[in-house]
């Protein structure tokens, strides 16, 4: 967890970091919804990476939507979410 | 998944900076990806097949695999948990769990088996972790968790991806295969990985029988069923599987044949008793019928001992140098590892697998040979070509019921490709199934051409039978029973 912790702080604060407009406030409410709802995958940089084909995914690269940094960025954060369950 | 790279931010800004400079390397050029954790990575990560036996152990080269999709440009994000040793350990067992990386869950159902071995490349794809993942069978180990998650799976021919770098089983069968959420993204991988190796030499067996640009150019419409011939090997296989699975599969070969393919019904391998347990899943068949002689565990546990020593050859910072130290490390640290039975949940039979192993000294002697033969011949073109040859009308392809796991051995047994279709989930465990293509040797032209069709039929039908009509319902989600329910 230690090295978890190094990345997020790099991300935030190193030159990797992710735009700043692209880190969302973070929430403080969250629903008492079903899991299979909140399981539900957040947007990256506003844009739907959900079930998203390589196809789709490299179209935002090449469209500098995302960046290969962002795109890894927010799996890591589903990584985040989900691990504790999944594994 | 079971580790992160630290490296996989650095990767990723790399192949920024190259696209900023105009270069793109392929299409998974930036592309987050994990491989299980059997599959070596010259990195500051583990490769351990899931064990504590293997911690710290330093390997001497990336896997052939993970070399070719560095060169791809894909960003290694890191390793997908497994059941460990890719289930050769032990012959009961709870699926997806190693001592490193714990119970793997499927998000379908988290009390039951998960599909395995390959469990986590399976889960982190199904579940958006990543887009695509490798994984390794040698009987069924891509095929079943693919199914188990609703993704497509892709086990290509013996032969067209290196094992060089990765933890094995069974030189016999082993075979590095792709997940995708689609054929498509299942095909990328697989054109990224495959080719020749000087490390493996059964990669020169692909020789002259793969296409120059990949396989990613048969990716096919709903048209290409106008002119497709497929079997069904019914008593073969399909009579063993369940009413409501038959029901959906039944409705998606119809949908099948109404876009214009000929479906040929009973065309059956004709060694189908002898190959094909009447039980369910059975690697040592032919010993359960008194026949060690025509069993592939007979070969399959003899080469485990002289293949894993061959990999550990090449392994530092390790003690583990045979198959011996594997086992007596499980007794030391039976707590962790579950080296006895009875103690450790997880491994209710110990290492019973390992030991088989172990017993077997490696020997190849005419008990081997026999048994190698057997199932090469009874599963090749006295199996699958020969239902394939429909009696002079030859056919493209098998669609096969993969939840049947017979059907999945008969292939891996061949060493067979097979390409899996999601399909539907059942009602008793929310668990998903999927249809399955089969096909002959380096046939994985033919099987991209006729997958990707069906799943453009499905999806453009907005039929029911298609990955985005069954997301994963997070059922039990709660519980962490060990060991999971078979």
């Amino acid at each position: 967890m230690m090295f978890l912790t190094s990345v997020v702080a790099t991300l935030v604060a190193g030159a990797l970091a992710a735009p700043e407009d692209s880190i969302p406030s973070p929430s403080t409410s969250y629903s008492n919804a079903s899991a299979a709802a909140w399981y539900a995958m957040p947007l990256c940089k506003g844009f739907s990476i959900e079930d998203a084909t390589i196809d789709e995914l490299q179209q935002y690269m090449a469209n500098s939507n995302l960046s290969s940094v962002q795109l890894l960025y927010c799996y890591m954060q589903r990584y985040y979410q989900t691990n504790q369950y999944i594994k | 998944m079971l580790e992160i790279n630290p490296d996989a931010m650095d990767i990723a800004a790399s192949m920024d900076q190259e696209r900023s400079q105009g270069t793109v390397r392929s299409n998974l050029h930036g592309i987050p990806y994990l491989v299980k954790d059997n599959i070596a990575s010259k990195d500051r990560m583990q490769t351990t097949a899931g064990s504590w036996a293997l911690q710290g152990s330093i390997v001497p080269r990336d896997a052939h695999v993970v070399q070719k999709l560095r060169d791809a440009g894909a960003v290694l994000m890191g390793k997908a948990t497994l059941s460990e040793w890719a289930d050769m350990r032990s012959n009961n067992y709870s699926e997806g769990y190693s001592a490193r990386g714990g119970q793997a869950r499927s998000a379908y159902n988290f009390t039951v088996n998960p599909g395995g071995s390959s469990s986590g490349s399976a889960i982190s794809v199904a579940n958006n972790v990543v887009p695509f993942s490798l994984g390794t069978e040698t009987d069924g180990s891509v095929i079943n968790p693919a199914m188990r998650n609703a993704i497509v799976g892709f086990k290509p021919t013996v032969g067209l991806t290196s094992r060089a770098g990765v933890i094995p089983e069974s030189e016999h069968q082993d075979t590095i295969g792709t997940f995708g959420k689609t054929v498509t993204d299942a095909v990328y991988a697989l054109d990224a990985i495959y080719g020749v190796d000087e490390r493996d030499n059964y990669t020169s067996a692909q020789t002259g029988k793969t296409p120059d640009k990949g396989y990613a150019q048969y990716l096919s419409k709903a048209e290409a069923l106008k002119d497709a011939k497929f079997g069904i090997p019914w008593e073969s296989f399909w009579k063993y599987a369940d009413q409501e699975q038959l029901d959906v599969l039944n409705a998606m070969i119809e949908m099948i044949k109404e876009a214009g393919a000929t479906v040929v019904n009973g065309t059956e391998l004709p060694h189908a008793d002898q190959i094909v347990s009447p039980d369910g899943w059975n690697w040592d068949y032919g010993s359960t019928r008194g026949y060690p002689n025509e069993s592939s565990y007979t070969y399959i546990k003899s080469d485990f001992y002289n293949n894993i020593a061959t990999y550990l050859s090449e392994v530092s910072n390790t003690a583990m140098k045979s198959l011996e130290d594997i086992v007596q490390y499980n007794i030391d640290n039976v707590g962790t590892e579950g080296g006895t039975p009875g103690i450790h949940p997880a491994f209710g039979s110990g290492q019973d697998g390992l030991l088989a192993s172990l017993e077997s000294k490696g020997v190849q002697n005419e008990t081997y040979w026999q048994a190698l033969s057997f199932c090469q011949r009874t599963t090749r073109e006295e199996g699958i070509d020969a239902a394939l040859a429909n009696g002079g009308d030859q056919l493209h392809a098998l669609l096969i019921p993969p939840d049947i796991a017979q059907s999945v051995q008969v292939a891996a047994q061949a060493g067979y490709p097979i390409i899996t279709v999601p399909a539907s989930v059942h009602s008793f465990s929310n668990m998903p199934f999927s249809l399955a293509v089969l096909g002959t040797a380096f046939s994985e032209a033919v099987l991209v051409k006729y997958a990707s069709a069906i799943e453009d039929l499905m999806v453009t039908s907005d039929s029911d039978f298609q990955r985005s009509k069954t997301p994963p319902t997070w059922s039990g989600y709660l519980e962490r029973n060990l060991p999971v329910e078979f």
